[in-house]
């Protein structure tokens, strides 16, 4: 298996041979942020176009094909169009909220995104509480909503923030207790080593019918949770122009929207990490020619081809289901996923102390 | 090691956002109108001020999520050991989900999650 | 009208989950079939347009150049929009001595012609129809004036 932390530590040592040990630091520091940055919006232009793309195959149409082989650079086009619009602020917005929401959405998404191992070594925040570190970043995000919705002076701005801050917090909820399903059946938090105890078997086979409902629990809120899919009521052009982002326009829009998509594939990421074995191959204990066969693939293949699975299927989700009313929602949450979240829990450690996983 | 990894990664969002901007501000058109100014409300002009009261629900759910958020904050490190603990971690974690339980049901029964 | 059924809490979950998969299933299998958008410059050549497409009005000759058209007016007449105009004359048969309308030039405005198909339906003996032709674009708008029919010589 391909360990990225060989490339880590040759180019530490190339940098610290000819130049003070301080120094190389700082500059893998900023080769790490850029590199950060770049990925980041990568990832964001893979997300749009796979979602325009996807979106329209469901409903019996091709989706972009003029700009570029099959449409690929429709994305770049897109971008560019975005920078160049012009940036409207109103008049009687309270100016410094009204600039730093957008930081504040887009620090929260950064900081998740930096948590999530793509390959064996290769991950940048690996702290040893990771998941209550990733449930804490994605908390800020609520706040950058909030805000956005607050400073822009208008009526239906606000409504659209307010309605999403109470989901976004209602759905946190599902989302914690669905991750502790899982911490309760490999005792630790940091994401390495919750990829590393999926060598034989990922959790959601080994962990049986809690796992999956921890699973299904997990998309269901964690799709809730970006404001997507179908509880996408704060962004719904029908029901409040569009909501808490009414009033942004060119750019500033622009980062609304890469930090949504890339919420996306965070989430998809995150449960492609905790319940499908992160950039682990699917090994059956036992089968050890099966699993040298797996082995071979790379782990970021594995990574990516099991994130852009589970974000297909919440396209899927998307696409199918029509919105949600507010009050549905968090009827939804507060009535359903919750109780059956804590027996699911409940369950999991039953499961946990008697024995009865693999 | 970890806080200067973190400290990179605030300040790379901050610069991403940062960059963004000045580049849209650098290259976009500016022109001053009056009408660009008012705040969109479907095109009517808007009446009385735009910072309304809130519905009385939002501070419930808010509430609400408070409470469940601290359970689960406390839930997470028993999360971690309760494979040491055995019967005893399970039995003594029942009793904490029951009362908070207990809670979710009477607000349920006091009808505090409608949204009306 | 039936009363909607309410369902209790367990019986509604299942209900629901399993409306939601039905939903599911739908779109899964809309997924993988063949799409229907047609890619149009480049696919001229491939492209076949239905048989009731209205593309622009035509008078249809045989391989002498004869035309059915007898001079009537009735098309011109139902046009609502004034987009035909009949030039014609009366000739005299020569054998029989009775004067017959013949057909001279057959004006029609395709810039102003809506396209509702009342002047083929009006003409008694099929001497127009429509042609699924559908590229008409022109730079001039004189070119759009067009005369339909063919005059031996």
């Amino acid at each position: 298996m391909f360990d990225f932390s060989i490339v880590t530590s040759w180019i530490h040592e190339l940098l610290t041979s000819v130049m003070p040990a301080g120094l190389a630091v700082f500059i893998e520091c900023v080769v790490i942020g850029v590199c950060l940055m770049l990925a980041y919006a990568v990832i964001a232009i893979i997300m749009i176009f796979m979602e325009r793309k996807v979106c329209a195959a469901f409903q019996c149409r091709l989706g972009p094909v003029r700009v570029g082989p099959w449409g690929t650079l429709q994305l770049f086009a897109d971008v560019f169009k975005m920078l160049i619009k012009e940036i409207i602020t109103i008049r009687h917005a309270d100016k410094f909220l009204y600039n730093l929401a957008p930081y504040i959405v887009v620090l929260s998404s950064i900081l998740a995104f930096a948590c999530i191992p793509v390959n064996k070594g290769m991950e940048i925040l690996d702290f040893n509480v990771g998941v209550f570190f990733l449930m804490a970043a994605s908390s800020i995000g609520i706040v950058g909503v909030l805000l956005a919705g607050w400073s822009s002076n208008n009526k239906y701005s606000l409504i659209g923030a307010m309605r999403s801050g109470a989901q976004m917090i209602s759905y946190e909820l599902s989302v914690g207790l669905s991750i502790l399903t899982i911490v309760v059946l490999t005792d630790t938090m940091q994401f390495s080593e919750i990829v590393e105890r999926q060598a034989d078997g990922w959790f959601i086979f080994k962990g049986h019918v809690p796992a999956v409902i921890a699973f299904i629990i997990y998309l269901i809120a964690g799709n809730a949770e970006v404001n997507r899919g179908p509880f996408d009521l704060p962004e719904a052009e029908s029901e409040l122009t569009a909501g808490y982002h009414t009033e942004y326009s060119g750019m500033h829009f622009g980062l609304f929207y890469v930090a949504e998509f890339v919420n996306l594939f965070i989430v998809s990421a995150i449960a492609a990490t905790i319940f499908l074995g992160g950039w682990m191959p699917l090994h059956i204990p036992g089968l050890d020619g099966f699993n040298q066969v797996m082995d071979y693939i790379p782990g970021f293949v594995w990574f990516f081809a099991k994130a852009l699975f589970v974000v297909w299927l919440l396209m899927w989700i998307k696409w199918t289901f029509p919105r949600l009313r507010i009050d549905q929602i968090l009827t939804l949450e507060w009535k359903y996923l919750v109780p059956i979240g804590l027996v699911n829990l409940l369950l999991m450690v039953m499961c946990v102390v008697f024995g009865w996983h693999f | 090691m970890y806080f200067t990894l973190l400290i990179v990664v605030i300040l790379t969002a901050i610069a991403l956002v940062a960059v963004a901007m000045g580049i849209a501000r650098a290259i976009s058109p500016r022109s001053y109108n009056p009408q660009k100014g008012e705040a969109y409300e479907c095109g009517i002009p808007t009446r009385g001020k735009s910072w309304m009261q809130f519905k009385v629900g939002y501070y419930l759910f808010a509430i609400l999520f408070l409470m469940f958020d601290v359970e689960t904050i406390f839930l997470f490190p028993w999360a971690v050991v309760v494979q040491d603990l055995g019967i005893y971690g399970l039995v003594s974690v029942i009793f904490f989900l029951v009362v908070l339980a207990l809670g979710l049901a009477y607000a349920w029964k006091k009808g505090a999650l409608e949204w009306k | 009208m039936s009363e909607a059924k309410e369902y209790g809490y367990f019986s509604g979950l299942f209900h629901g989950i399993k409306t939601l998969l039905t939903g599911m299933r739908v779109t899964f299998k809309e997924f993988f079939t063949k799409k229907v958008t047609e890619e149009y410059p480049e696919n001229r050549a491939v492209l076949k347009m239905f048989d009731r497409f209205r593309g622009t009005l035509v008078m249809p000759h045989d391989e002498e150049g004869n035309n059915k058209c007898i001079a009537c007016g009735l098309c011109q007449m139902a046009c609502p929009n004034g987009t035909i105009r009949i030039e014609s004359e009366m000739v005299e048969d020569p054998e029989t001595g009775k004067k017959k309308r013949r057909l001279v030039r057959y004006h029609y405005d395709l810039g102003s012609c809506m396209f509702c198909q009342l002047c083929v339906n009006a003409c008694p003996h099929d001497a127009i129809r429509f042609s699924t032709e559908f590229e008409h674009a022109v730079f001039e708008r004189e070119k759009l004036q067009e005369i339909l029919n063919i005059t031996k010589e």
